[in-house]
């Protein structure tokens, strides 16, 4: 490369996250097959397996999640809305989970209208789910719940947890619109505000998409919504 | 569980990633399948659907910058008619893609799947395509026989019943409705999907029916409100520059199709498009780089063609005869002379290999290597006089003698021509033709240039801005002095000045030389009427 030459950070970073997630493909592939003949072999190591797989979809979800945030921090990113099933969407969610789940040993239930229909942008609101669904799988105890309705013109999607709910410091964060970072945790909270700008995305009219943090599940734990228009 | 199904239907994979393929072979097993072929890039993909026919085809996006991306994998499968609608075709893609994805100009593939695939995410994922394969057969099955009034009865009749699939429904309802030439019906489609929601598709397919009925403004207006609101959706600058192009703003249409290329230069009707374009406007760098892109993407596909390769050179010629640095002048004519290796290479129609040698003489002569570029115009009147011509051949003749007063070689020009002409006495538009380039032996790009300040002067004139009118006839004339229909509008508007100054003198001595520039027109010529016209005007004012 000459010494002039800018080097394309866009072209860097969507390259070697293409190179990443091949390896990645790999690696859980790997992981579910191993999955598979651990539990019939030695299902006392499942959990173990179901900890490398759970750590290898988040670097996953990290990288997809950063890709997407730079993209509309650039205005790279375009929004396609068009008419999708709920169900559909929602049983895909879960179907990616399936493996860890059972490893690690919860339910995973879904309450959803066969018939809903919505309009959203299924690549970007797939994310914001999965993201979340990989957080409660890790923080619930025996159950996690993703349920959608209508709601207003729109509609709500809404996953709860039995586990020990959000952190004080996130339900307050929950309304600002930047990432709050908590270092010494490990955890950015990047995934919630992906979620936000991602849910911002949706409009319609005046009104656009949102999401809600409360510690008033059903099941005890966190209640995470999204709402779209 | 489609166990079944999944045993009796063909699958293709093609990824440039090996364990990528061993992983999906095995997954797809797993669901039953049992034929399964993987091919490493595009090209072999390609040759494995010439020799079979495959059901489901998983195709990665991005396989490299060496090979055909699954865009054109898709376009050159479809093109080729080697995968029908009732076929599924999925895009892999790691979202890093997405919006390259989304770059898709007319062929859109029937769904997508994002990398890492798990056996639960491809079970879910291919279940779900492959249930609205089964749920929309019929209807793809009349598409693919073009029997589009059963496919808009099928449709109508499912739409009651299949809510799920409503989106596409309705969208190829639309599609339906203006294949079938129904372009009222399918506006009424997406304007109701609209009143709903403003769907990037049903907006796109509303401004597609109203030019195609002939509403160009109303379709640009379409696409620009389309662009503000989706302004990564490259197929609706395609369209607005249509648009723009055929209520002549040519300059918009370039700028349009400039920023589409720029969000997604990996297109090849697009890149070809704008060099087109461009080339029109005598935007020569602009064309010459948008050629260079075209042909390079191009390669082994089903968009190849040897007239892209020869524009390519013609674009470059062009630039090396108008540049003024030595330095400039010889890059672009040994530009030219590598952009026409393929036309040897790959091509043995002698009307092509004519316009190649063409080509490589004029590229010669710019490099001042004389013998190689009388050699290579020989070849092109050798091969020339072994065809059997006719009248059709007219351009390729044109060209012909245009490169070799290009290229000095102005008798054998000449012959050319001569010989030509003799040969239809009764075709006027020939005769005029050849007796234009005889009269004004110049090169294609100078008459363009000429045409362009003629234009010019005629838009000033008409403006009442005379003296800026009367420079740019002056700057034609000093290119094309002999071109009639320049020469009247210069004396049309010398004649208008003349009234208007004081003292005309040095006026009437510009007119004097300009008429006896003029003296020799035929009483054939298209302008001999006008011609005489203004000459009585002339006579009346004492010349």
């Amino acid at each position: 490369m000459a010494g002039s030459d800018k080097p394309d950070f866009n072209l860097i970073l969507a390259s070697s996250v293409h190179d990443m997630k091949n390896s990645l493909n790999l690696v859980l592939n790997s992981l579910e097959d191993i999955n598979r003949e651990i539990i019939e072999r030695q299902p006392e190591l499942a959990g173990k397996v179901g900890l490398l797989q759970y750590e290898a979809t988040r670097v996953n979800n990290d990288l997809v999640r950063l890709l997407t945030l730079y993209k509309i921090d650039q205005e790279l990113m375009g929004v396609r809305i068009d008419e999708h099933s709920v169900h559909d969407l929602l049983s895909e969610c879960q179907a990616r989970f399936q493996p860890l789940l059972e490893a690690r040993g919860i339910r995973g239930e879904m309450q959803c209208d066969p018939d809903l229909m919505a309009y959203f942008d299924v690549d970007l609101i797939t994310g914001t789910l999965e993201n979340i669904l990989a957080n409660a799988i890790r923080y619930s105890r025996q159950r996690v719940c993703l349920r959608a309705e209508t709601y207003g013109s729109g509609i709500r999607i809404q996953l709860e947890d039995d586990g020990e709910g959000f952190p004080p410091v996130m339900l307050e964060a929950g309304d600002q619109n930047h990432a709050s970072s908590d270092f010494q945790s490990g955890s950015t909270h990047l995934g919630l505000y992906f979620a936000r700008v991602v849910a911002a995305l949706h409009r319609q009219g005046a009104r656009q998409g949102e999401i809600r943090l409360s510690n008033d599940s059903q099941l005890g734990g966190a209640r995470f919504q999204l709402i779209l228009p | 569980m489609l166990f079944r199904s999944y045993k009796q239907k063909s699958f293709l994979v093609i990824d440039d990633f090996d364990n990528f393929l061993v992983s999906m072979k095995q997954m797809l097993r797993r669901m039953g399948a049992e034929q399964i072929d993987s091919a490493r890039n595009g090209d072999e993909a390609i040759e494995l659907c010439l020799r079979r026919h495959y059901d489901i085809v998983f195709c990665d996006y991005n396989m490299g910058d060496q090979h055909k991306n699954g865009q054109q994998v898709l376009e050159e499968l479809r093109y080729r008619g080697l995968i029908k609608h009732t076929d599924l075709f999925i895009m892999v893609s790691a979202e890093a893609s997405r919006d390259m994805v989304m770059g898709a100009l007319e062929y859109q593939p029937d769904g997508y799947i994002t990398k890492p695939i798990t056996q639960s995410v491809l079970q879910a994922r291919l279940d779900k395509l492959f249930s609205q394969k089964i749920a929309t057969h019929e209807i793809n099955r009349a598409m693919d026989q073009q029997d589009y009034a059963r496919g808009i009865s099928l449709v109508n009749t499912q739409i009651k019943v299949d809510p799920k699939n409503r989106s596409w429904l309705l969208n190829t309802l639309g599609t339906l409705y203006i294949l079938n030439g129904d372009y009222a019906h399918a506006k009424k489609v997406y304007e109701d999907v609209i009143k709903q929601r403003p769907l990037d598709w049903a907006q796109m397919g509303l401004g597609k029916a109203l030019y195609l009925e002939g509403n160009v403004r109303e379709a640009a207006a379409t696409f620009s409100a389309l662009i503000e609101q989706s302004p990564h959706l490259v197929g609706a600058y395609d369209w607005l520059a249509k648009c723009q192009r055929e209520t002549g703003q040519a300059r918009k249409a370039q700028e349009t199709i400039q920023e589409a290329v720029n969000i997604s230069p990996r297109a090849i009707l697009r890149q070809q498009e704008l060099a087109h374009l461009s080339r029109q406007l005598n935007d020569l760098e602009v064309a010459a780089k948008a050629f260079k892109a075209s042909t390079k993407l191009s390669d082994k596909s089903c968009y190849e063609s040897p007239e892209l390769y020869l524009d390519h050179a013609r674009t470059l010629n062009d630039l090396a005869e108008t540049s003024s640095a030595p330095k400039d002048v010889a890059r672009y004519a040994q530009d030219a002379i590598t952009a026409l290796e393929p036309v040897k290479r790959k091509y043995d129609d002698a009307r092509v290999l004519m316009r190649g040698s063409l080509a490589e003489a004029r590229g010669r002569h710019y490099q001042k290597h004389e013998e190689a570029s009388r050699n290579a115009a020989a070849q092109a009147r050798r091969l020339l006089s072994e065809t059997e011509t006719g009248e059709e051949d007219l351009d390729l003749v044109l060209e012909m003698a245009e490169t070799h007063f290009a290229i000095g070689a102005t008798e054998e020009a000449n012959t050319l021509l001569r010989d030509f002409a003799e040969r239809f006495p009764g075709n006027a538009t020939l005769q005029t033709r050849v007796q234009e380039l005889l009269e004004e032996p110049v090169s294609a790009i100078q008459r363009q240039q000429a045409r362009t300040l003629n234009r010019e002067g005629i838009a000033l004139y008409e403006q009442e801005k005379l003296t800026e009118a009367l420079a740019q006839f002056e700057k034609a004339l000093a290119i094309t002095p002999k071109q009639p229909g320049l020469n009247l509008n210069y004396l049309q508007a010398l004649a208008k000045q003349m009234a208007q100054v004081e003292r005309p003198e040095a006026l009437l001595q510009q007119a004097r030389e300009t008429l006896s520039r003029l003296e020799g027109l035929s009483e054939g010529h298209r302008q001999y009427a006008r011609y005489q016209q203004i000459r009585k005007r002339y006579q009346d004012l004492g010349l």
